[in-house]
């Protein structure tokens, strides 16, 4: 048997405590009697519950507790309640919950479950306190707490929407064939304020096979839809789609493709670096380098810190019919803070490999109002993914910032953008902390800056 | 060589407050601490998995002893500062303190200064 009785904790911890309390007393006696000096009432808090209820989780966790059933229920409320904090809060990735524990003024090591039960503690569980750290805190929120848009690359920008929405208008209530039992309906198309809009369904099945019995044999498939919107801009490099999945926003780029004059580019095309402190890179890392050096150091944007960085090796370094027995890793994604100032990171950027994915925590300002938000940005073969999530802020405020980060995006990519000088600094900053194999005791790059 | 017991940011508190001195005289006090150290080990055996229970829930029980040391009050309030106006900030250097015991106890342990010295 191995489970024991909280009962017999509980009384095992008042003990502890109130022999403790004794011992400390008897050992302030013997000091004061040899000349030593005791000091009462400056204010010292009673922490005597809070000794209890630490003592009670520290040894809870050491072996099976059984607790007593509650008249109306089988498992304690109080208990339910404190696991259901915790495991909302598991969402968060570790690194982000010791960050956390640290703002709260809590310890920051341990074991997941130790930082989790540190933190419900100190908020006593309070449900409410509690969805406002994980909104606060998540650096990659779900689908339903952030903005997400595809930018895919035209081949040529226009100016002239109208004449666009006019090649579309008979492939309105109309669908294409997108790939294998996957299709784009055309709902419709509306231009105003500069903006065309074309609104789609994306249709698809999945299938696969069923057996039963023997000899019973069929197919069984699902129907699934999804709506998008893909909007174009004059003038503008890219066309923005708003879909869920990176499938349906390429569904709606194809149908683009088909029922306009636009064409939308097969993949990304970076321009490459020739000289200076970038030279060699990969040229999506000079994107992003450039994105966090010039954009989101700005009036508008600051940022405060940078929790994943993802990397592939140049396609180009992918040998093809390379031996399938060699080890090789073609990709690798970092998790921490101030990732920039992480001496890996810079080892990567410095080797040439590409730098294809952010999170970072933004602030954007605008007027009198200051948001601080979770930003993402990935590129993709044929796209950019630009997610901000909403953070504790108003959903329409968030979407005004989402739009000026595409609106950064899309300048640092068209080559609107010149901040040379700062890339540089930059870049060198990367080379010297890659050089030197030591990662700064405070982040100096970017996100020196705490929310 | 004892084990770490004291993250870097509490050793830093720890210096801070020259808590190490603290716990090391004078001999009587340290003696009792020491003496309720083995006391906590021997209880918390009784409940714990394996032999040594965990650092955190040992620190706790010695915590238990120190929060009613007002010499300990004394002496952590004149260093203070403004560090002690916060509630959380006494918690956390109760914790330390008791870590600082821990650890001392466990250095003494080791090079077999404890429980000899008791029983001298």
């Amino acid at each position: 048997m191995s489970a024991r009785r909280i009962e017999d904790l509980d009384e095992l911890i008042a003990g502890i405590v109130h022999d403790g309390a004794e011992v400390g007393r008897t050992a302030e006696r013997a000091v004061v009697r040899s000349g030593g000096i005791a000091r009462r009432g400056v204010g010292k808090p009673d922490l005597q519950a809070q000794l209890m209820a630490d003592l009670r989780e520290a040894l809870a966790d050491e072996v099976v507790v059984s607790r007593p059933l509650e008249a109306h229920g089988v498992i304690s409320e109080r208990e339910e309640h404190r696991e259901i904090a915790k495991r909302a809060l598991a969402g968060i990735k570790l690194p982000q919950l010791r960050t956390m524990a640290e703002d709260l003024g809590l310890a920051r090591g341990g074991r997941l479950e130790e930082v989790l039960d540190r933190i419900v503690g100190a908020m006593k569980a309070d449900e409410e306190e509690i969805a406002r750290l994980i909104i606060a805190y998540e650096t990659e929120p779900p689908p339903e707490r952030r903005f997400v848009t595809r930018l895919f690359p035209l081949t040529r920008s226009t100016d002239d929407l109208e004449l666009v929405a006019t090649g579309i208008e008979p492939y309105t209530s109309r669908y294409f064939k997108v790939g294998i039992a996957r299709w784009m309906v055309i709902d419709g198309l509306q231009v105003s304020d500069g903006l065309l809009r074309l609104r789609g369904t994306y249709r698809y099945y999945t299938a696969d096979a069923a057996r039963e019995g023997d000899e019973d044999y069929s197919l069984r498939a699902l129907n699934h839809s999804a709506s998008t919107e893909l909007r174009i801009a004059s003038r503008r490099a890219f066309v923005q789609v708003d879909a869920k999945g990176a499938t349906a926003s390429r569904a709606a780029a194809i149908a683009l493709d088909h029922a306009s004059m636009l064409s939308v580019e097969r993949g990304l095309a970076f321009p490459g670096t020739a000289e200076g402190p970038l030279f060699g890179w990969d040229p999506r890392t000079v994107f992003m380098l450039r994105l966090l050096s010039s954009r989101f150091q700005s009036d508008q944007f600051e940022v405060l810190n940078l929790t994943t960085a993802g990397f592939e090796q140049r396609r180009s370094d992918q040998i093809d019919g390379e031996d399938m027995d060699r080890p090789s890793v073609h990709s690798v994604r970092f998790q921490g803070r101030h990732l920039l100032d992480s001496v890996p990171a810079c080892n990567l950027i410095v080797r040439g490999q590409g730098f294809i994915e952010l999170n970072l925590t933004l602030r954007w300002s605008e007027g009198d109002s200051r948001l601080v938000l979770p930003v993402g940005i990935r590129i993709e073969r044929d796209h950019i993914t630009v997610a901000t999530g909403f953070g504790l802020c108003p959903p329409n405020a968030v979407r005004v910032a989402h739009r000026m980060v595409i609106d950064g995006v899309e300048r640092i990519y068209a080559g609107r953008d010149h901040g040379e000088a700062a890339v540089h600094q930059l870049a060198r900053d990367i080379r010297e902390i890659s050089q030197s194999g030591q990662t700064p005791q405070h982040a100096r790059l970017l996100g020196s800056h705490e929310a | 060589m004892a084990r770490r017991i004291l993250s870097p940011a509490d050793a830093e508190l720890r210096d801070r407050y020259k808590l190490k001195g603290w716990v090391q005289k004078p001999t009587e006090r340290r003696q009792s601490y020491f003496r309720w150290c083995d006391t906590v080990l021997s209880r918390l055996a009784t409940w714990s998995r394996s032999e040594d229970p965990a650092d955190v829930a040992v620190i706790l029980g010695i915590q238990s002893a120190l929060m009613s040391d007002d010499t300990f009050t004394e002496h952590v309030s004149r260093k203070g500062g403004d560090f002690l106006t916060e509630d959380a900030n006494w918690d956390r250097i109760y914790r330390v303190g008791s870590g600082v015991i821990y650890h001392e106890y466990l250095v003494a342990c080791e090079k077999e200064i404890w429980p000899e010295e008791a029983a001298a």
